[in-house]
Order: structure tokens, then C-alpha cells, then sequence
């Protein structure tokens, strides 16, 4: 699986390559050329943001999973365990909400939370091809998935 | 709901044009830092601004300024406004040269005074839009 650093350079590689393009168009005045490289950066950062927040989608359902089973098996309890038990045939019917794992990890009034809540936002406007979609300044979005990639855990 | 679309309409006009007097007072900001030197700067074809939140609130299309930045007939630099309401940060401008790209991001909050982070590599950290960081960038 492509890591999410090589993604990075990756995305990298290609913004580059467009905008170099967009800029010698710009440089020789070839307007319908510039304007073409700039949609293929604007496309550009829509897959690649889909890309990589698949993968942290990814993580998120993979530790979440493990969250869920963990607690079914260590609570004895059963007035502690029967939500999570709930949660844990949900977890099998595959039915939980992407967000409602994310409220297993993070409070929602953090920053995190509404950091992700964004992005889950965004990545459902692509995926489902919305007229408009907002411009993603990935230099931004890929540090801050790098961070959430590395922190996020049920601890 | 008429009034609440209007309310929300003249929001989002306050926005555009808090966005176009930011970009103006960026580009007078770096005609200052270039001023004497062999850089000279241009204004470059006007770029249309359509994004969604003026689609849903039927406003109509307006232009943003660009600038591009020249030395002996050569250009090295062109400023060109990426987006008002970015995923991250409070409006974008891409800084295209020879190399590839580079990306303004005002972090500040809606309304509040520009905060300009220039974002060069992926793995640096982001570096305050300065006269020093915008001539190392010609250089």
C-alpha cells in the first residue's frame, strides 16, 4: 500500500509538472492553454484528496474495529458492554456511520473532529460529483492528514 | 426564507469584496518590496471568481486582479487568485514560476486582518509572507 508520504510526493510531483505548463502558457500568452493546465490542477487535487482520504478512512474503520472488539471482550460487565455490543453488530453489518467511528476517537467539540467532519464533507461532494467543489490547498491537507494518520488511535 | 437568502447574499458580497481588497492590498504590498530593484511587476489578465457559495445565492460572476513579476522581459513569478473558501485556510492565491507552484494561504479568521503563510514544500513547515521570503523567492 502507497504510504502517505509517497502520495505526497506523488500529488507533488504532478502539481509541479501542470504548473510549470500553466506558467510558460501564461508567460506566452496562450490563454485557452493556461486555463487548461489550471483545470488539470484543480482535477489534480480532487483525485489526489479523494486518494488520501481513503486512506485515512481506511485507518479510522481499522482501529475503530479494534476499539469495538476489544471492548466486547474485555468488559465484563454486561450494563458496560451491551452498547458496545451493539455497536459491535453494526460493526459486522458494516452500518456505521464514517463520523460516528470518528465520535469513537475524538471529541466532536475538537478541532480534530471538525477537521475531519470537512474533509468527510468535501470528499462526498467529489465523490458523488457535485457541480461545485470547493479548491483544496492540498500543501495544507496532506501535513494535516500525515498528522491525523499518525495520531488517531483508541487510547 | 427570502429574507434569510437575502441576509446570506449580502454576507457573501461582504466576503467577495473583503477577499478583492485583500488581494489589493497584497499586490501593493509587493510592488512596494520590489520598488528599485531590477524586478518590475505587471498586472496580468483579470481571473473569473465563481464559486459555489455565489452560485446558491445568485450572485454574479466578478474578476480578480493578477500580477505577474518580470525581470528583463523575463517572468519569474504570477500571482493568481486560487479561491475565496478553500478547503483550508480563508482564501488562496498560487504563486505559478518556472518550477512549478507555490501557495499563499491567508490563515486568519473571515474578517479579520490578512495572515499570509507562503507554503513551499510539503515537508517544511509554512513561512510568514515577508518581503524577505517574497525576494528569496526571486532569487
Amino acid at each position: 500500500m502507497l504510504t502517505f508520504n509517497k502520495l505526497g510526493d506523488l500529488y507533488v510531483e504532478i502539481e509541479n509538472y501542470y504548473a510549470k505548463r500553466e506558467f510558460q502558457a501564461r508567460t506566452k500568452g496562450y490563454n485557452r492553454i493556461e486555463l487548461d493546465y489550471n483545470l488539470k490542477r484543480k482535477n489534480n487535487d480532487q483525485a489526489y484528496f479523494l486518494f488520501m482520504f481513503t486512506r485515512l478512512e481506511d485507518r479510522i474503520i481499522q482501529i475503530t474495529d479494534q476499539l469495538i472488539k476489544n471492548k466486547c471482550e474485555s468488559t465484563s460487565n454486561w450494563k458496560k458492554r451491551r452498547s458496545w455490543e451493539v455497536l459491535n453488530i453494526q460493526r459486522e453489518k458494516k452500518t456505521i456511520h464514517f463520523m460516528n467511528r470518528v465520535s469513537l476517537l475524538i471529541e466532536n467539540n475538537n478541532n480534530l473532529y471538525q477537521l475531519l467532519a470537512s474533509y468527510h464533507k468535501q470528499r462526498n461532494i467529489i465523490a458523488h460529483g457535485g457541480n461545485f467543489t470547493i479548491p483544496i490547498n492540498m500543501v495544507h491537507v496532506i501535513a494535516n492528514m500525515k498528522t491525523l494518520h499518525k495520531s488517531l488511535n483508541y487510547n | 426564507m427570502k429574507n434569510l437568502n437575502s441576509i446570506e447574499s449580502v454576507k457573501i458580497e461582504g466576503d467577495i469584496i473583503d477577499w478583492k481588497l485583500r488581494i489589493q492590498q497584497l499586490y501593493k504590498d509587493i510592488e512596494k518590496w520590489i520598488s528599485g530593484s531590477n524586478f518590475k511587476y505587471k498586472k496580468g489578465p483579470v481571473q473569473i471568481m465563481y464559486e459555489e457559495q455565489m452560485y446558491q445565492n445568485k450572485l454574479p460572476i466578478t474578476e480578480l486582479d493578477t500580477l505577474d513579476i518580470i525581470c528583463d522581459n523575463i517572468y519569474i513569478l504570477s500571482l493568481k487568485p486560487k479561491g475565496l473558501w478553500t478547503l483550508e485556510g480563508n482564501g488562496a492565491i498560487d504563486l505559478l514560476h518556472k518550477n512549478g507552484n507555490y501557495t499563499l494561504i491567508d490563515i486568519s479568521k473571515p474578517r479579520h486582518k490578512p495572515n499570509w503563510k507562503i507554503y513551499k514544500n510539503i515537508d517544511e513547515e509554512p513561512a510568514n509572507f515577508t518581503k524577505r521570503t517574497f525576494l528569496e523567492l526571486l532569487h
